[in-house]
């Protein structure tokens, strides 16, 4: 669990994790007492491993059996007798009973004993299992270790000397002995390393291998012929040199660099799983827009940084730029649980710009790192804080756009959901403020009841909201535990039982109107309740409600009559279904007029600081319905050095300032690994989104540490810093290796030779239309069509992403699920790839279409020379050559088993309703599915309906025009006989009728059949060539349950009688008569039949040296 | 490259009955060993050796290989299927003596079933009449009375169900078995999901892979569909195979020299092996796929419905060592009775009952119930209650309700907890969809607190800090 760096380069960080063993080792045998750190020294130390059962121990068995059994009674809401047991501090002090626990003696421990039921019987309702006690008897015999608290603690592990969270050093340039090979400070780093690896760099890469290798990695798109022999042909250092310029410079450079920046951002262009909303964000697509251009435009990193998290409260951000609030907004919406939501984003910003993973503290302080809960709920204040307006800017300025009347829809459309939304609110507000007192009672009833706050419920509209009851009882739980003078009467009264209320309700006021009683009442209530003397506790709730403007716990900010707008959650706000219609309906009016709007209408997925911030308390365990203290909005406190106040408003301009600090140990170390990672498929750091004490340490501390610095002195240009990759020798290597190599260092971790990467699942694509030559190079907009659409043309950051539905064979190719920050793709070998690359649609018509210029040349070895060129971009070797002529020669040998037979069958549809007696309008069935012929892909279709052929029969159409019609078609001038059986065998329904007709006429029929068959033959019918017999099927009356089963059979008869027996039997032996069998003669579509060089084009396009690059 | 081999894939049309059992697993592995990668690394490369800290091979011996989830999304009703509870029949219209706990939306008071239970088999457990026929192989059956979740709404008890979270978007229960497991046929999807039109409420999210490897998703088909064969992306095949192959072969003759070329790259042998599984895989599908192969005693048996479609395709692809089928209902959540609720159970019972029964006796007679759990039941349960204000339906109930496991190493004719007297809440030895996870992870030889993934800073489990394997349960 936690690795130990091989290579201690510093001395100081072997000190830190030798600290973090011996802390374990405490969690292990944990002293009673203080944490003295001599004692500490004085432990054995325990392996890594050890610790970390210890913890998952703990967290797995203990805490959540503490938490299930113990905490509702003895937690910090309430503490019977004066005891807590969710802390490890809290159980050894202990309660009146004295302390809970003897840490390593379960025998002398109160808490071993009460759930043993030997001398307090507990938890009281219901004992607990032999093997829930025997869980707690072998954690206090370990010591009763609490990780939590100790990792809380941040003068335990030395977090500073973990190389992430050290200040970002400048290293001096490392010597080399082979001083000639380095051609930037990149490569000595990485030469110093080899050499005390006893390893040395490769080649260089051929000349037309770097121009693939630099373009696909800068813009993504494939390198012609053309362009590999005009690079070829200059000075090969200026004109890498000058080509990797070219890209750099190109739009589409924003477009390759974006889409890596998209994965981290978990980009989609829905929300997913809503329940009011229309899923389409409509406007995800002007933040992937700004994407594109802050990397075109080269914006400063940090820049970038500060805009994606708070571009609205910068000053001088042009309006545009306001789209970069995409970054946080863009996530999935969990169903509108702003909890689930909240924690996405802090994901998301925590993860993606600095490598740590502060999501991991939702429920408990961070097991590794040096991040607490409380840290965890400081931002999730932020973001709690920092609210989607449901009027969102146009990003052409709202003043500009508002000229367009449909501008003005969306506006207004906006402005009617907002506003039900706030009368809504008003109305629930108001009301709770009139029925006061019913929620005083309703949420005193409901105390220590089953928590409902995690679910929605379901209610009728005149009941009382229940997120406002959650809210009361919350807060009566509040006032219970600091004694609240307007809420002590309350508290004391709830105690005594309905019967005798009113006998013994006026002592207990009376005690609490004495001056020195324990603790102070509000003397205002108590008089008022004294001279009222209530009855029941109903009417002290009114009492309270008529005082409300004296008592400030009711009127002041904390009251649950102060919930802001911001507060609720929209289905808590229409809880009622009949209030969720409208909301519905106005939600879907928005989206219709947000999907209306031109691109010149463009809106921006933005945040603002809420109107009435709102104070965020922890949640014990992560759990919304478990609420502990309040915890101000600020930067995680082990970073305090970055920003050590408590935030302004939500927060988020300090936040952005401190991620975006160059004093931030991470960001920058995190955003250079990461474009390191995009040239070499291999990070410096190999856990891209996780910097923590479990990151593995980078393969090239040093490096990683000039290349952050560097780039900071660059003005945190990402442009500058490729363009020093790409520079490098090291960068530059060919990526052959042999065994002996690949044996020492398989990963290629030491960076001896450059690494073979797949193209991933958009630079195929967009290769793939490339080069059949109609790819769509427009950059920017809406996203539009699906990316395996053939009718979609553009590149394949623009295909619409929709998170809820991503498609499979995405999926197949390591697209990665938009749910999650993604710092880095998988690159998997699977068979679904393969099936795509022999069978889909896209790969066949590339064929098709490269073939075809390939045809016109003159001879078969021109042709294949024009393929390697188009596909591969390179001649094809003398080898290669003979191969592919030879295959061109054998697939150009017509096969004889595909040739069909004389067209005699035919499927499809025709009317009978016209004429009576006659069979107009033959059609064929236009499609057919593996299977069956029939309308289209679905049945019914949408034109033809029911109506299919199969093997065995078929289904009529829904009504007289689309009988369904076998149809044979005779080779010659011939006399047939016709056998066969029509059946039905459904029981609902009228059945079906059959008819034949030859040469358009009925010759037998109508056969009425339901529920069972009857013999169709007819003896003897004399047909001209090209003449038909037509096999008819309708519905017959109601279209309901009309399958049936027909296979006719015709059978050839001798054009005269026999004479006689002899020479019949003779006649028959020279010339067979022949017959036909419809289910035996079935047959769907032939195979497609591809050109041999259409063939070829699939093979080089499927080849591994298209789909990796070198 | 050596030539092609010819081999019984190359003539489409051979059945392929019984091949997942031949030697071609062996091939593999072998392959795999010469190129220097562990079984189960093929689909991996590149990802074991980074964020996967995960587990593969068995933790202990399994009785279980494979697994049949029969998902009735909606929430079936447990009073009335599998848990008799007479004491309904008392309050029937009146309130229960006990407050009723929160649900979804407001209910009434209790509603006694309207279906007949009697005892079945020498177990004696008594079933409702909607499932007689299932009832009769209720010797094999564990019924567990004492389900119970977090959340009476759909969306959040699916997820838990599937993905074991109620919210956060985590692999799917399928997906671990095969990231634990691997595949048990190199030529069909480990995991496969038959859902007739459309899809259940949020979605694929019920079957999807999460941050494990994409391939470990569930491949979706649409049973509604007429034609069985196509149903698998890309499975179809435009061209005749013998050209097909020849491209192959050729391919494959390139690929052999770029990958000489190259040096060492098990990523490259990985696609050229992908290719031949790929082009095997065409015909294995289709031929999975292909009911029109089952004898018509057979089609009697199941029925000519949909589930019974559903449940013959199932046995098929059980036989070819699918490693995780899933089939549901249909899409949307049709057993959410809130109201009509019996002549609703009525329908939708008697669309499975015979098909069960026939799924049942025919992995039995092939001898692969012993080999193969499965789970039957919704994302909870349904109230004792009426619901307001129809009172002829039930409101979703998470608080207490019935699933049932049949052969894969579970405890046959045995009642596995219960509910209390009127059937709202789990009160006896209660299972939780945790509990569920952990103990079908254990009948898989997996332990669920061994089956981890390394994602985004912690080691993920499909129980997450949760589960415990209910023993008493196992046989």
């Amino acid at each position: 669990m936690i690795s130990i760096p091989a290579l201690p380069l510093r001395s100081n960080r072997f000190v830190s994790i030798q600290a973090f063993i011996i802390i374990s080792a405490v969690i292990v045998s944990a002293v009673v007492g203080s944490f003295d750190s001599n004692a500490l020294f004085a432990e054995q130390a325990v392996s890594a491993e050890q610790a970390a059962e210890t913890e998952a121990f703990f967290e797995n068995k203990v805490r959540p059996l503490l938490m299930d059994k113990c905490v509702s009674c003895h937690g910090d809401k309430k503490q019977h007798a004066g005891l807590r047991l969710d802390s490890r501090h809290a159980m050894l002090t202990g309660g009146d009973s004295g302390p809970s626990l003897v840490p390593m003696k379960p025998d002398q421990s109160l808490l071993i004993e009460a759930v043993k039921r030997e001398s307090f019987e507990m938890p009281p309702d219901e004992a607990l299992d032999a093997e829930q006690v025997q869980i707690l008897s072998r954690w206090v015999e370990m010591g009763a270790p609490w990780p939590g608290e100790v990792t809380a603690d941040h003068s335990g592990p030395d977090f500073a000397n973990h190389w992430a969270f050290q200040p970002i050093s400048h290293p001096e340039v490392p010597t080399v002995q082979n001083a000639d090979w380095p051609r930037n400070a990149i490569d000595f780093f990485i030469l110093n390393q080899l050499e005390k690896q006893g390893l040395a760099p490769s080649e260089p890469a051929p000349q037309a291998t770097l121009a693939r290798r630099i373009k696909w990695d800068l813009v993504g798109l494939p390198t012609s012929f053309q362009e590999i022999t005009e690079v070829s042909q200059v000075d090969s250092a200026t004109a890498i040199s000058a080509w990797t310029d070219q890209w750099l410079g190109s739009l589409h450079y924003g477009e390759r660099t974006a889409r890596h920046w998209l994965d981290v951002a978990r980009y989609s262009d829905t929300k997913g799983y809503v329940f009011f909303e229309k899923h389409d964000f409509r406007a995800a697509f002007t933040y992937r827009d700004y994407v594109i251009d802050s990397f075109n435009a080269d914006k400063p990193f940090d820049q970038f940084v500060r805009e994606q998290l708070a571009a609205d409260l910068m000053p001088d951000v042009p309006h545009e730029s306001l789209a970069a609030l995409g970054f946080v907004v863009v996530g999935p919406r969990f169903k509108n649980d702003d909890h689930e939501i909240i924690a996405d984003r802090i994901d998301v910003v925590s993860r993606g710009l600095m490598g740590l993973t502060i999501a991991c503290a939702r429920c408990h302080d961070h097991k590794f790192d040096p991040i607490t809960i409380d840290d965890y709920y400081a931002l999730y204040g932020v973001f709690q804080n920092s609210r989607e307006p449901i009027q969102w800017p146009f990003r052409s300025g709202d003043e500009e756009a508002l000229k367009n009347p449909q501008a003005v829809a969306i506006r207004s459309a906006a402005t009617a959901l907002e506003s039900h939304y706030r009368a809504q609110y008003r109305k629930v507000m108001d009301e709770s403020r009139q029925r006061l007192a019913e929620y005083l009672i309703a949420a005193q009833s409901q105390r220590g009841d089953v928590n409902t706050a995690t679910f929605d419920v379901v209610t009728d509209s005149d009941d009382l909201n229940p997120e406002l009851v959650l809210n009361w009882k919350q807060f009566l739980d509040d006032t219970e535990i600091s004694n609240d003078a307007a809420f002590l009467p309350w508290h004391r009264l709830t105690r005594l039982n309905a019967e005798q209320f009113a006998e013994q309700a006026p002592g207990v006021l009376r005690l609490l109107a004495e001056t020195d009683s324990e603790a102070a009442a509000n003397s205002v209530i108590v008089q008022r309740l004294l001279a009222d003397a209530p009855q029941t506790l109903a009417s002290v709730a009114g009492i309270y409600a008529e005082l409300f403007d004296a008592v400030e716990a009711l009127s002041g900010t904390k009251s649950p009559l102060h919930m802001p707008f911001d507060g609720f959650r929209v289905l808590r706000l229409f809880p009622d279904r009949p209030s969720q219609g409208p909301v519905n309906e106005l939600n879907a009016a928005l989206d219709a007029e947000r999907a209306k709007a031109s691109v010149e209408l463009a809106q921006m997925l933005v945040l603002k600081d809420a109107d009435e911030l709102m104070e965020s308390r922890v949640f014990r365990r992560g759990s919304a319905s478990s609420p502990m203290h309040v915890v101000p909005r600020r930067f995680p406190t082990f970073f305090a050095s970055l920003s050590d106040q408590s935030f302004e408003g939500s927060g988020r301009l300090q936040l952005a300032n401190a991620i975006a600090s160059p004093e931030n140990p991470l960001t920058a170390r995190v955003i250079v690994n990461r474009i390191w990672q995009q040239h070499f498929g291999r990070g410096l750091v190999t856990t891209p989104s996780n910097f923590g004490m479990q990151a593995p340490p980078p393969s090239h501390p040093e490096l990683l540490d000039y290349l952050a610095s560097w780039f900071i002195d660059q003005g945190w240009s990402i442009k500058s810093l490729r363009r020093l990759i790409l520079d490098s020798a090291t960068y530059q290597q060919q990526s052959y290796v042999d065994a002996e190599t690949y044996r020492r260092d398989p990963e290629n971790q030491w960076c001896s030779r450059m690494n073979r990467r797949r193209l991933d699942f958009e630079t195929m694509r967009d290769a793939l239309l490339s080069i059949r030559g109609d790819l769509d190079l427009t950059v920017g907009g809406p996203s539009a069509g699906h990316s395996l659409e053939l009718a979609n043309h553009r590149r394949s950051i623009y295909a619409y992403n929709n998170r809820l539905d991503v498609s499979g064979t995405m999926r197949l190719f390591d697209f990665p699920s938009p749910d999650i920050s993604i710092g880095r793709r998988d690159q998997t070998s699977v068979p679904g790839q393969s099936l795509f690359l022999m069978n889909h649609p896209l790969m066949l018509s590339t064929a098709d279409e490269v073939s075809k210029r390939s045809a016109a040349a003159v001879t078969p070895a021109e042709s294949i020379k024009q393929l390697f060129h188009d596909v591969l971009s390179r001649s094809p070797t003398a080898q290669e050559l003979n191969e592919t002529l030879a295959f061109l020669e054998r697939e150009s040998d017509p096969p004889a088993e595909s040739i069909r037979p004389v067209l005699d069958w035919a499927y499809g549809y025709g009317d009978i309703a016209s004429q009576p007696d006659t069979l107009a309008e033959f059609a064929a069935l236009p499609f057919f599915n593996g299977t069956q012929f029939q309308g289209g892909v679905g049945l019914p279709d949408a034109k033809l309906g029911w109506v299919f052929l199969n093997a065995g029969g078929g289904h009529p159409g829904n009504d007289l025009r689309h009988a369904a019609v076998i149809r044979w078609t005779a080779p010659d001038d011939m006399i047939v006989s016709v056998s066969g059986t029509l059946g039905h065998n459904q029981e609902p329904g009228d059945g079906v009728r059959g008819q034949i007709f030859a040469a358009g006429r009925r010759i037998a029929g109508p056969f009425i059949l339901h529920q069972n068959s009857i013999a169709t033959d007819v003896e003897s019918i004399s047909l001209a060539k090209g003449e038909t017999i037509d096999f008819v099927v309708d519905i017959h009356g109601g279209l309901s349950y009309d399958s049936f089963s027909w296979s006719p059979t015709i059978a050839e008869l001798a054009a005269e009688p026999p004479r006689s027996t002899t020479e019949s039997a003779a006649n028959a032996a020279s010339t067979p008569l022949r017959s036909w069998n419809y289910s035996e003669q079935f047959r769907g579509v032939d195979p497609i039949k591809m050109t041999p060089l259409q063939s070829l084009a699939q093979v080089l396009l499927m080849s591994s040296e298209f789909h990796f690059v070198d | 490259m050596n030539q092609h081999q010819p081999n019984r894939f190359d003539l489409p049309g051979v059945p392929a009955q019984n091949l997942w059992r031949g030697n071609s697993t062996c091939n593999r592995r072998e392959m795999l060993m010469r190129s220097g990668m562990g079984i189960g690394m093929l689909g991996l490369a590149g990802v074991a050796a980074h964020e996967a800290a995960g587990s593969t091979g068995l933790h202990h011996p399994a009785k279980a290989k494979q697994v049949v989830h029969l998902f009735m999304n909606g929430g079936p009703s447990h009073v009335d299927t599998f848990d008799p509870k007479p004491a309904l029949q008392k309050y029937h219209g009146k309130p229960l003596p006990n407050p009723a706990l929160p649900t979804e939306r407001k209910t009434g008071g209790a509603m006694a079933s309207p279906f007949q239970f009697s005892p079945y088999g020498e177990s004696g457990i008594e079933v409702s009449e909607l499932f007689q026929q299932t009832a009769a192989h209720v010797d094999d059956m564990c019924v567990i009375r004492s389900m119970h979740s977090d959340i009476p709404n759909h969306e959040p008890s699916l997820l838990l169900m599937n993905c074991g979270d109620n919210i956060q978007p985590r692999p799917s229960f399928g997906s671990w078995v095969n990231y634990g497991l691997g595949s048990l046929n190199d030529n069909l999807p480990g995991f496969v999901v038959l859902c007739p039109n459309g899809v259940p409420v949020v979605g694929s999210q019920n079957w999807h892979s999460g941050f494990l490897p994409g391939a470990m998703q569930g491949t979706h088909i649409d049973t509604g569909k007429a034609d069985y064969s196509q149903l698998i992306e890309n499975i179809h095949h435009p061209q005749a195979p013998d050209v097909q192959r020849r491209q192959l072969d050729l391919l494959q003759s390139m690929n052999q020299r770029h990958l000489e070329h190259s040096g060492t790259d098990p990523q490259l042998e990985a696609r050229i092996e992908s290719y031949e599984l790929a082009y095997r895989m065409q015909f294995e599908a289709t031929d999975a796929f292909d009911l029109s192969q089952e004898p018509a005693y057979i089609h009697e048996m199941y029925g000519d419905s949909l589930q019974g479609r559903q449940l013959m395709l199932t046995r098929r692809l059980v036989e070819r060592g699918v490693r995780f089928t899933q089939v549901w209902h249909g899409g949307g959540q049709a057993w959410d009775h809130h109201s009509g609720i019996e002549s609703g159970l009525r329908t939708l019972c008697g669309e499975w009952d015979k098909p069960l029964a026939a799924f049942l006796t025919d992995l039995k007679q092939r001898g692969l119930l012993d080999s193969t759990l499965v789970l039957w039941g919704g994302e909870f349960g349904r109230t004792p209650v009426a619901e307001l204000p129809s009172l002829d339906g039930r409101d979703h109930n998470h608080w207490g309700y019935s699933m049932w496991m049949a052969g894969g190493g579970v405890k046959g004719g045995h009642v596995h907890g219960a509910t209390d007297e009127f059937g709202f809440a789990a009160i006896e030895d209660r299972v939780h969809v945790h509990d569920l996870h952990a103990t079908m992870l254990h009948l898989m030889g997996l332990d669920h607190e061994r089956l981890t993934y390394r994602y985004a800073g912690r080691d993920f489990r499909l129980t997450d800090v949760h589960g415990t394997v209910a023993h008493s349960i196992l046989s």
